[in-house]
């Protein structure tokens, strides 16, 4: 092979421009410029590796993850520990039967509570090869009816929530790749869960593994820890789905806001069985919630009639459901 | 020769960049995911040399850019600079002595510095910067576990192509 050091510094210097040059080309064209459908192309011949592959090693990763998870709750270890080497394999994958039944049980509440129309759907692959992609790989596709933008919720085995959405450019016929919430990409719009006001809507957002954060449009608005953070209906994300809990509350630099660290309610290397959102709350999107929650917003506050911006969207098919969950709890709103 | 050995090469990290995606991502690690793709590569390098090395490097990274969402072009360049990197730390492929630093030291700090110098490139990409400390730990994160794997992978990668020689003698 080739050791003289001055041509294998041009070839570097050439490998080097050629990738610069691709990355220029790609954020110029974008989706649908050439790079876009070499991408689709060998997306079309990964994903079916992937998909079946996935079905082998992934009770071997779910085994994995349960230990590190468990590592996180100190007293706990020793006990999970001993009982993981008892179980063996067997009950193992008796437990991962299990467990995705509770998840599909919560997947299927939290659609019905909302009334939407799912397509379940397994997680078959993680991010990419940089390990700052924060999406998933899900076996189905356009040939299922899946299309871009759609939303995707999971249920866990505690309740469920907001997965996030499938991105354009990323869906081929038997597969679809899903933006998680905590990729720093990816805002959602949100609002507290407890009084259904519009004035609580704020923008969900991810920072990778970090926890993610809420900040509300309004600074009169002071969103308290264990405060429950939902979607608050956008073009994107279908109303009403939980996001997270409130952590903690802190100021926002250089803002009058508060900004809330918000810890989803899904875990992102746990996901395993999830629900496309292909038809968001098929009853009477408009009718619902909009009567009441207006009449206490106007009844609080009478300039409150803001209500307008947000009020274009499909605010409607909202939290009637979610309120009889876990509203009614006096908040200390002016 | 070289074309059986480029097969093997590219068999290696398509195998290595499916188990990443089905598995190794979803592990849940702390700090964030080894990078098992990016330690196939250097160890190709850490074996060939730089100039071969480059090549995995290059190609591995495509791959890599297109199975993903970000910009191509962006894993591509970081790993061919630290593949041919690793190259030239292990000048003809063969190294010294039995020593197992070299390898691994050269794959903790190259592994780190790729992940940084792609976190990096996203501001050339303009796409959405991360968090700088999850680029940070996740640089740590990547470097510890790359060092940790390379013992395995850079004996595998290198018994694999002693065996190519072999099997054509």
């Amino acid at each position: 092979m080739n050791r003289d050091p001055r041509r294998l510094r041009i070839i570097l210097a050439l490998l080097v421009l050629t990738s610069f040059t691709l990355i220029s080309i790609d954020y110029k064209a974008g989706k649908n410029g050439p790079l876009g459908s070499v991408r689709h192309v060998l997306s079309n011949i990964f994903d079916p590796v992937e998909s079946g592959l996935s079905s082998v090693f992934r009770p071997i990763g779910r085994f994995f993850d349960d230990q590190v998870h468990a590592g996180r709750d100190g007293d706990r270890v020793r006990t999970l520990q001993r009982q993981v080497a008892e179980l063996q394999s067997r009950l193992q994958a008796n437990a991962d039967v299990t467990r995705q039944r509770q998840e599909l049980a919560q997947l299927d509440t939290l659609a019905a509570g909302q009334s939407f129309k799912i397509i379940p759907a397994q997680v078959i692959a993680f991010g990419d090869a940089s390990g700052f992609d924060d999406t998933v790989t899900i076996n189905v596709g356009s040939a299922d009816g899946i299309k871009a933008d759609m939303t995707v919720i999971a249920g866990t085995t505690t309740g469920g929530g907001l997965v996030g959405r499938v991105v354009s450019g990323g869906v081929t016929r038997h597969t679809a790749t899903v933006a998680v919430i905590i990729d720093p990409d990816v805002a959602v719009g949100a609002r507290l869960r407890r009084d259904a006001g519009a004035s609580n809507v704020g923008t969900a957002s991810g920072h990778g593994f970090a926890p993610m954060t809420f900040t509300p449009t309004d600074p009169s608005v002071r969103p308290a820890k264990g405060d429950v953070i939902e979607t608050y209906g956008t073009t994107v994300y279908a109303p009403g789905i939980p996001i997270g809990t409130v952590t903690s509350v802190s100021p926002t630099p250089g803002r009058t806001t508060l900004t809330a660290s918000v810890k989803p309610f899904i875990d992102y290397t746990a996901l395993d069985v999830v629900g496309v959102v292909v038809q968001p709350s098929s009853v009477a999107p408009a009718k619902p919630v909009l009567p009441t929650v207006t009449v206490t917003a106007r009844a609080t506050v009478t300039v409150t009639a803001t209500p307008p911006p947000p009020n274009g969207t499909s605010t409607g098919g909202t939290s009637s459901g979610g309120a009889s969950a876990s509203s009614s709890r006096s908040s200390s709103s002016p | 020769m070289t074309g059986r050995r480029h097969v093997l090469a590219a068999v290696l990290v398509i195998t290595a960049l499916l188990l990443q995606l089905v598995l190794v991502n979803g592990l849940g690690l702390p700090g964030g995911p080894p990078n098992l793709v990016l330690a196939v590569v250097l160890a190709l390098a850490l074996v060939d040399g730089p100039g071969p090395g480059m090549a995995y490097g290059f190609a591995g990274g495509l791959l890599g850019d297109a199975l993903s969402s970000h910009a191509f072009g962006r894993l591509a360049l970081a790993w061919t600079v630290a593949c041919y990197l690793a190259g030239l730390v292990a000048p003809s492929g063969r190294l010294g002595g039995r020593s197992l630093a070299v390898p691994v030291a050269a794959t903790g700090v190259l592994s780190g510095l790729a992940t940084l110098g792609f976190a990096a490139l996203a501001v050339v990409a303009g796409s959405a910067h991360e968090a700088s400390t999850r680029i940070v730990v996740q640089a740590v994160a990547v470097s510890i576990y790359g060092a940790i794997m390379a013992p395995f992978v850079y004996l595998f990668v290198r018994f694999l192509l002693g065996r190519l020689e072999v099997a054509r003698a």
